[in-house]
């Protein structure tokens, strides 16, 4: 009898060590493929974000009309600025447009009026909101609309999505999702 | 002789099960302190951008009064205010920019200078807060 008790206590007991084993080795598989996936979405914000900021600040050349904006709607930016530093300024224009042809996803777009005759180049994919917020000299709200002017600063927050779900756990309670990173910049463009 | 395999089993599901409880509770540390970082970085970037307001505020006038603002901005609020204590010229103005972010407040201050042109930023310091130090270290 004895003999009995020790064979099942064993059995017990090394079938619990495998399945912490076997716990844990998932729980770290699901780890990893949540953090690459969280690493991969943070670098795809890193350069659509360097290229607003580079535009925006710039934003404003030129004599009074170049400081309105044309468009200024809260996922929709156009205004002038000099890119090229050839003292005529350029018409750039930030929006979002339908999602590529497989994604469910939108895509952000940049169009430059002297860089392909104002061709809109893709400049982010899997997009789940770009936010514009526009500021007066004293921090009230410049409004949105068109022709906007007296915008002295401007707020930005791009919010970028995985392309697939993740799954972060495991058990019936665990729901894959995507996994989104996101960047804000508060920008004071000098030409303003 | 069983029974001692026994009492060995439960001991040993005991101690792994101190051990998950320990480790849950060290993770739960870590995020939490982590958190109340992030909190405090983005109260003192919101504190920022009230300084900056201040700065337009003043604008390209020398005889600017001084300036003063409440802002909901980045899920936050910012509240700016200037004055000009006993010793700073009327070419200086000192600004005290308070970002608020999710219960963590983080105070600047900048004393500003006319150059003759517009208003610009001479020095900038952020006040030691001892309470908000205590409650980064503590993960609260």
């Amino acid at each position: 009898m004895g003999v009995m008790i020790d064979i099942i206590g064993s059995t017990i007991i090394r079938g619990a060590i495998i399945l912490v084993i076997l716990n844990l080795n998932v729980s770290l598989n699901n780890a990893l493929s949540e953090k690459t996936a969280r690493a991969a979405v943070k670098q795809k914000t890193v350069v659509p974000a360097q290229i607003i900021t580079d535009d925006i600040r710039l934003a404003g050349f030129g004599p009074t009309t170049s400081k309105v904006f044309a468009i200024a709607k809260s996922d929709e930016a156009q205004f002038s600025a000099d890119l090229d530093g050839d003292s005529a300024a350029e018409t750039v224009h930030y929006y979002l447009g339908p999602p590529p042809a497989g994604s469910t996803h939108r895509a952000l777009y940049r169009a430059v009026s002297s860089i392909n005759g104002g061709t809109p180049f893709e400049l982010a994919r899997d997009v789940d909101s770009l936010i514009f917020i526009y500021y007066k000299v004293d921090g009230t709200s410049a409004g949105t609309g068109l022709n906007i002017d007296n915008i002295k600063s401007i707020y930005v927050k791009l919010v970028i999505e995985s392309n697939a779900m993740v799954s972060e756990g495991i058990g019936a309670g665990n729901t894959p999702q995507y996994v989104k990173a996101y960047w804000e910049r508060h920008l004071f463009p000098q030409n303003l | 002789m069983g029974t001692s395999k026994i009492v060995m089993g439960a001991g040993l599901c005991v101690i792994i099960g101190l051990y998950a409880v320990g480790f849950n509770t060290a993770d739960q540390a870590v995020y939490n302190i982590g958190k109340s970082q992030a909190y405090h970085d983005q109260a003192r970037q919101i504190a920022y951008v009230g300084m900056r307001f201040a700065i337009g505020d003043m604008g390209s006038n020398s005889g600017a009064s001084l300036p003063s603002g409440n802002v909901n901005l980045m899920s936050g609020n910012v509240t700016y205010t200037g004055d000009r204590p006993a010793g700073v010229s009327n070419s200086q103005a000192r600004v005290t920019s308070v970002g608020t972010y999710n219960g963590y407040q983080v105070t600047i201050v900048a004393i500003l200078q006319y150059n003759g042109v517009k208003w610009v930023v001479q020095r900038v310091y952020q006040k030691p807060d001892a309470v908000e130090y205590s409650r980064l270290s503590l993960g609260s």
